[in-house]
């Protein structure tokens, strides 16, 4: 985490003169700076913030698309999403704000972009386009990331729980972007059959989104006692 | 206490158990532990990536799209420019025209309304407005504020307000008062301050958190009296017309309506229960007294008292149904033994 946090956090001692930000800054900097082999790409960035856009492009695109899948379950959705992202995140100078490291505020990004493609992919709209890559995220409370956690979770439980063809179907279609007939061929059914396995294999996850209410309400943590 | 790295990763793989991922939820709500979170997703999805992306494809395509410049001049989905530009067209104006005409004979007929604007919220709605002389309110669902038209600001400032509302009145150079009818009898004279009001069919509350207010109220035909509130004073008046001062020196829960954001600590659900009266003004009944004892831990954003019930009734496995303005929350057993 960057300095200022440890600054507020730590009560200031006597010993301190006034201008330490700076200089505490740079004491602290072995702690607070996460170890995220980014130092190469910060200095990049200062450089030429496009370099570092493409390093952080290179070293990121591939399992961010990966953690992305987990959500949307489309190859293609995952990966417009995530190189989406790197476009707002060089065009709207979005790296000037990144305070703690780039690794987690691009996480958190790609995460939120998931959630609220799931969202709209429900019929809620209430995306927040301009929000979601803010890095005011570093204070998202960590609730957060429990409850985003849990969905992606929830969402391949309900993908394991179906039929074992239907699931093939599904993840044919939704995941390697194959066409009904591909899958049709494939599997030797007939492409009404798959068109028919699919529409069953959305509804239910659908319906579990819409059971479990993960989409709807920013509910963040719930324990119920007696 | 940091969780090892193996415990984070059966997380992620969603095997931990419930006492486990508890743990880790603590965890996270430390300070530092956000980093190393993410350190670790990045570590696990590298360890167990769904699929391989075409890494090389995917940077070409990004270099391209920062190379070409009309993509950053894009024009915006909805252009701004030309829906002005429509707005001049002759033939809005003959519309607008017709509209006033009709509003006009419209506000000829119901003189009241002519009189008088009533600014109305339903039960999903939140308004702020500002009034003519640059003071501002906000109003809560299922509340009404009658303003006049005519005179406001240099002969008086009267409002009529039935629900409730937070005002932040400006003082005006010729020290004009503001005065907030309420019901029951009650006005709130104000000298330049921010305050709210609750006007509800049974019950009125004044809390005052800037400045000085002066109450009138009559309580059973007697002449009317006065109260000089001061800040971090709170007023209630119930049904019986009973009128009670209370001091309240923390004015930061001051009418949290205005922010729809409910935090529970193991609050017991008759408390939740009496936060959604207070914040959306609708009853809540709880069936059974069983029901008030249990308790609710989290945070929740809900715009409108349905969308909160009907949170609450799922995550309690209860059954929520609407009668007017009341909620009655009741156990999915129970109303199995009613059918």
């Amino acid at each position: 985490m960057p300095a200022p946090v440890f600054a507020i956090l730590r009560p200031m001692g006597p010993d301190s003169d006034g201008q330490v930000p700076l200089v505490r800054s740079q004491a602290d900097a072995p702690n607070p700076m996460p170890n995220d082999g980014e130092l190469f790409i910060r200095n990049a960035f200062n450089d030429d913030p496009r370099l570092g856009c493409e390093l952080l492009f290179r070293q990121y695109f591939a399992p961010l698309c990966s953690h992305v899948v987990r959500y949307v379950y489309n190859r293609q959705l995952a990966e417009d999403l995530v190189a989406d992202l790197f476009y707002t995140f060089y065009t709207k100078e979005l790296y000037k704000q990144v305070t703690g490291s780039y690794r987690a505020y691009l996480y958190q990004a790609a995460r939120n972009r998931a959630y609220n493609s799931l969202r709209w992919e429900l019929g809620r709209q209430e995306v927040l386009p301009d929000h979601l890559d803010h890095p005011d995220l570093d204070t998202t409370q960590p609730d957060r990331l429990l409850q985003q956690d849990e969905l992606y979770r929830a969402l391949e439980h309900a993908v394991q729980q179906l039929p074992a063809q239907r699931q093939r179907v599904f993840l044919l279609s939704r995941f390697e972007g194959k066409s009904y007939k591909e899958i049709a061929q494939e599997m030797g059914i007939s492409p009404k059959t798959v068109e028919n396995h699919l529409l069953r294999a959305t509804s239910t996850v659908r319906q579990l989104l819409r059971n479990q209410r993960l989409i709807s309400w920013s509910l963040l943590l719930i324990t119920l006692l007696f | 206490m940091q969780p090892s790295k193996e415990l984070i990763f059966t997380y992620f793989a969603g095997q931990a158990t419930s006492v486990q991922q508890k743990a880790i939820g603590e965890w996270l709500a430390q300070s530092g532990s956000r980093e190393l979170y993410f350190q670790w997703l990045d570590e696990w999805e590298r360890s167990f990536p769904q699929y391989t992306p075409d890494v090389a494809h995917h940077l070409e395509g990004f270099r391209q799209r920062l190379d070409s410049p009309s993509e950053i001049h894009a024009p915006p989905l909805w252009p701004i420019e030309t829906t002005r530009q429509h707005l001049w067209r002759p033939g809005r104006w003959v519309a607008a025209a017709s509209v006033g005409l009709a509003l006009l004979a419209g506000g000829w007929v119901f003189r009241n309304a002519l009189f008088y604007r009533t600014i109305v919220t339903n039960r999903y709605q939140l308004r702020s407005l500002e009034l003519p002389d640059g003071s501002t309110v906000a109003l809560n669902s299922n509340s009404n504020l009658r303003i006049p038209r005519l005179g406001y600001g240099w002969l008086s400032r009267n409002v009529l307000l039935t629900g409730d509302a937070v005002f932040s009145v400006k003082h005006l150079p010729d020290d004009q008062p503001f005065v907030v009818q309420a019901l029951d009898g009650l006005a709130v004279e104000v000298l330049g301050t921010e305050f709210s009001v609750r006007s509800r069919t049974d019950q009125a509350e004044v809390v005052l958190k800037r400045g000085k207010v002066n109450l009138h109220y009559t309580v059973a035909d007697q002449p009317e009296q006065q109260l000089l509130m001061k800040p971090g004073d709170r007023v209630t008046l119930d049904g019986r017309g009973a009128l009670r001062r209370h001091i309240q020196a923390d004015t930061t829960q001051f009418a949290e309506w205005r922010y729809r954001l409910f935090s529970f600590n193991n609050t017991p659900l008759r408390d939740v229960a009496h936060q959604i009266q207070t914040v959306f003004g609708v009853t809540v009944q709880l069936t059974d007294p069983a029901l008030a004892r249990r308790t609710l831990t989290g945070t929740i954003r809900a715009g409108s008292s349905d969308e909160l019930a009907e949170a609450l009734a799922e995550l309690l496995g209860l059954r929520v149904s609407h009668r007017d303005q009341k909620l009655v929350f009741s156990t999915a057993s129970e109303t199995q033994l009613t059918q």
